[in-house]
């Protein structure tokens, strides 16, 4: 008995190991091609002048798409920062997705809108259009409502991208704050590029407690809670070292539905937004990679680590189970929808490195994670380890997970250092010190329970209440 | 049950390599927080070190330009000795002459080049350029054609043929910036694609264009297509009315793209002339083509040119309906048309839609 329970020990210790290293590895890979990546695009951008392109008449001319549904109480302040967006030629269509408040007729109200006639084209079925509003007022001619049934945020993108006029969409969280630049500074891999560019995306960031006037972010702060604080090392982590790297060999899979640009045309070949998912944000973009590879088109997909979109993340536990719970659902789906791309070499980086790392990485990543801790709790209770081993695998894991985000806030300090009291820096340490403990667990568990839900069949995005961002900073 | 001692020696291989790897992990995450602080500090001492040069500068440079009892090249030697210690000083003070010459004109303009030169800073500048590194080269290309000052044309013309974007496209704002007579002549040499960041920052440069600005027309037949379509796009921007016969031949062209902005170009500058070409092409177009088309006949058609397009608008063309239905409400005096075709069911509609249009056309 003696014997089998150290062989099971031993056998599970090893596989913990493999398991460990591959991850390290791949962190390690990702760590070394985002720090190339940041550094070759800072000495890209070095000479760039953002002046020439707005005195420019042969910009493509952008649609921001921003679905909302119940934002009545911020959608007219997010509105008019919307339409101060610095871009020489640019619509706005918000679309409500059958709101059940009052958006619309604030909407009407404010902007003094009237209904025109609802001619779109039907290039991806939706739900119900309801109707086309635009202003009367000259100065929000470039603002138009499309009003409609509800059907989900992907629905209601794919209604957007029917309604809009230009060849070039910006699909944006109508609550997110932009930087004035932000349009022109996600153009550029669409002009600067000899291949056909089918998507850009850029790194969210988060604004709670930031300091925002007129819809402008005039003071970087961190979140005064700790999930939030822990949410910006979560977020350094994906976006500074992780999409940076899947740039940098072209095999990323994810624009944050946040703020990401897309070529319409493709997005329409490829079928627009899948609204049987979740992650209807990464579905399309591996759709389109996807099509583009079968088709044997040389395309590029661009990526802008600039600061250009501020979003508010959740704060309370509950909200950020959900947020997280659905992450995991909609990853799972994505990658079930494309298994054909899986290690399958007809589709190159995504298929031998993409889609395995998200398979690994972020898929099955906390459910072994979980496994891990219920055989360590199981065997605990049978008195079949000691405390001392227990430590030693508790530590291991501790301390690369601290080097991991120590790894990330050293990035954001060499790039773009947006956190200029150095106090801040501290508190981050700090707070890298205790998400492991603290953090880590929470969403692990919702990525574990988004897995059982998924089985369970559940398809809901689940509520997402947010404090708002009007406030934020306000002491 | 499984005895684990914390005597080291009694430790499985496995123990003791998680052992191992969490001492390196500890030490790799304390090496980064120094880092972090390092940076903190450097940036913070090169930032205090930027401003207090960038005043000194300054001053030297109020007294350079205005005050006329000192020595210049005595004061040039001091300034470069006493400041100009690392390549970091350098380039400060390129962004700030750069700064400066860009504020400035005439007579202060040259006294600001004079100190560029006499600072030694064209001679840093210069090595960039034969150096290796190619965001040095860029850097160079930058000043050298903020500041219109040549450098042995050897150096940069190999440039315009760079695989990097960037040098190409610094390359081409130097012709652009330095040429006294013809500064597009670089066009002629140019291999590969004109993206449109390079189209926007030459229309950009051209529109702060002290000489003549070219005739586009001759490029209009160069091998590259998005040079034609560049220059297409210039001749409408700088009103080049002289070219429309040669805007017109290009409705024949082979790339897609310049069709295309040849009928944009066309509509824009309301050549109806033009419009019987594009309607004859309609039938063999592709759909953007079409499209523009389509908006071309709202600009400056009527409505039996757009009557003469619907037997080749077919049923699947459904976007194409779109425009048309579009489009057609512009000559609602000349027909009913929301009466005879009903966007919800516009596809449907259609083909008794052409029916229709016919017998109107054979009536007329």
């Amino acid at each position: 008995m003696q014997l089998n329970a150290t062989t099971i020990i031993e056998v599970f210790s090893v596989l913990f190991l493999i398991y460990g290293l591959i991850i390290i590895s791949g962190y390690i890979f990702s760590a070394f091609f985002s720090i190339f990546e940041i550094r070759d695009y800072k000495r890209r951008n070095n000479f760039q002048d953002d002046a020439a392109l707005l005195q420019s008449a042969n910009l493509p001319a952008i649609s921001v798409l921003a679905p909302a549904y119940n934002e009545e109480a911020n959608l007219v302040e997010n509105i008019r920062s919307l339409l101060t967006l610095n871009y020489p030629s640019f619509e706005i269509v918000i679309i409500n997705d059958g709101s059940k408040d009052n958006s619309l007729q604030k909407l009407i109200t404010t902007f003094q809108l009237e209904e025109q006639e609802p001619i779109h084209y039907n290039h991806i079925a939706t739900k119900k259009l309801k109707g086309i509003y635009k202003s009367k007022i000259k100065a929000y001619k470039n603002l138009r409502v499309i009003d409609k049934e509800n059907g989900g945020k992907a629905d209601a993108l794919n209604m957007g991208i029917n309604c809009c006029i230009h060849d070039v969409i910006c699909c944006i969280d109508v609550d997110c704050v932009l930087e004035r630049n932000s349009l022109l500074k996600l153009i550029r891999p669409f002009l600067n590029n000899t291949k056909r560019v089918i998507a850009s995306g850029g790194i969210i960031r988060v604004a709670n407690n930031c300091i925002i006037e007129d819809g402008r972010i005039i003071e970087v702060r961190l979140p005064r809670t700790f999930l939030g604080k822990a949410q910006i090392l979560e977020y350094f982590r994906a976006f500074l070292m992780g999409r940076m790297a899947w740039s940098r060999v072209d095999g990323l899979l994810l624009i944050s539905g946040a703020f990401g640009m897309f070529d319409k045309q493709t997005v329409i070949e490829a079928g627009g937004y899948n609204h049987n998912t979740v992650g209807e944000d990464m579905e399309l973009l591996v759709r389109m990679r996807r099509v583009m590879r079968e088709q044997g088109i040389p395309y590029k997909v661009g990526f802008v680590p600039d600061p250009l979109c501020w979003t508010e993340v959740p704060e309370s536990t509950q909200v950020l189970r959900r947020q997280r719970n659905r992450w995991a659902r909609g990853t799972v789906e994505t990658l079930m929808l494309h298994k054909k791309m899986l290690f399958n070499p007809k589709y190159g980086v995504l298929g031998l490195l993409s889609t395995p790392y998200w398979m690994f990485f972020e898929w099955f990543a906390p459910i072994i994670e979980f496994i891990g801790i219920l055989f360590f709790i199981v065997l605990m209770l049978l008195g079949k380890i000691n405390f001392q081993v227990f430590m030693i695998f508790f530590i291991v894991i501790y301390t690369f997970s601290i080097l991991f985000s120590i790894t990330a806030i050293f990035f954001e300090e060499y790039s773009f250092q947006q956190y200029k009291k150095p106090k801040y820096m501290f508190m981050l340490i700090f707070t890298a010190l205790l998400e492991p403990i603290l953090y880590h667990p929470i969403v692990m568990w919702a990525a574990v329970k988004g897995n059982i839900d998924l089985i369970r069949g559940k398809k809901s995005w689940g509520e997402m209440s947010r404090a708002g961002l009007g406030n934020s900073g306000k002491t | 049950m499984p005895t684990l001692y914390f005597n080291l020696e009694d430790w499985s291989l496995i123990l003791k390599i998680n052992l191992i790897l969490s001492l390196i992990f500890s030490c790799i995450a304390l090496f980064f927080v120094s880092l972090v602080l390092y940076l903190r500090i450097r940036k913070n001492i090169k930032e205090s070190h930027r401003k207090h040069l960038e005043a000194r500068f300054i001053d030297f440079v109020n007294a350079f330009l205005f005050d006329e009892t000192i020595n210049k090249s005595k004061a040039l030697g001091d300034f470069k000795y006493s400041y100009i210690k690392s390549s970091y000083d350098h380039k400060i003070l390129i962004k700030q002459i750069l700064i400066f010459d860009e504020n400035l004109k005439g007579e202060s303009s040259l006294l600001i080049k004079e100190i560029f030169y006499g600072l030694g800073l064209y001679k840093f500048l210069l090595e960039d350029l034969q150096g290796y590194r190619w965001y040095y080269k860029a850097r160079a290309m930058f000043a050298f054609s903020k500041l219109g000052i040549e450098v042995p044309e050897n150096y940069v013309y190999p440039l315009l043929q760079s695989k990097r974007v960037e040098l190409r496209q610094h390359a081409i704002l130097y012709f652009l910036n330095t040429s006294k007579t013809d500064p597009l002549v670089f066009l002629d040499n140019l291999e590969g694609r004109l993206t449109l960041w390079q189209q926007v920052l030459i229309e950009n440069s051209l529109k702060s264009f002290e000489v003549e600005i070219p005739d586009f027309a001759r490029w209009l037949d160069h091998h590259e297509d998005s040079i034609v379509v560049f220059c297409i796009k210039m001749i409408l921007s700088f009103n080049q009315f002289q070219n429309i016969p040669l805007l017109v031949d290009c409705l024949d062209h082979d790339a897609e793209e310049v069709r295309y902005q040849a009928i944009q170009s066309l509509q824009t500058m309301e050549v109806s002339e033009a419009l019987q070409l594009m309607l004859t092409h309609f039938p063999e177009e592709t759909a953007q083509n079409k499209r523009s088309i389509l908006y071309a006949i709202k600009k400056m058609g009527t409505y039996k040119d757009l009557q003469t397009l619907v037997p080749h608008i077919h049923k699947e063309d459904e976007n194409l309906q779109v425009d048309f239905y579009k489009i057609s409400r512009c000559f609602e005096d000349q027909i009913p048309v929301k009466s005879l075709l009903n966007i919800e069911t516009l596809s449907k509609d259609w083909e008794d839609f052409q029916e229709y249009s016919m017998q109107q056309s054979i009536g007329a």
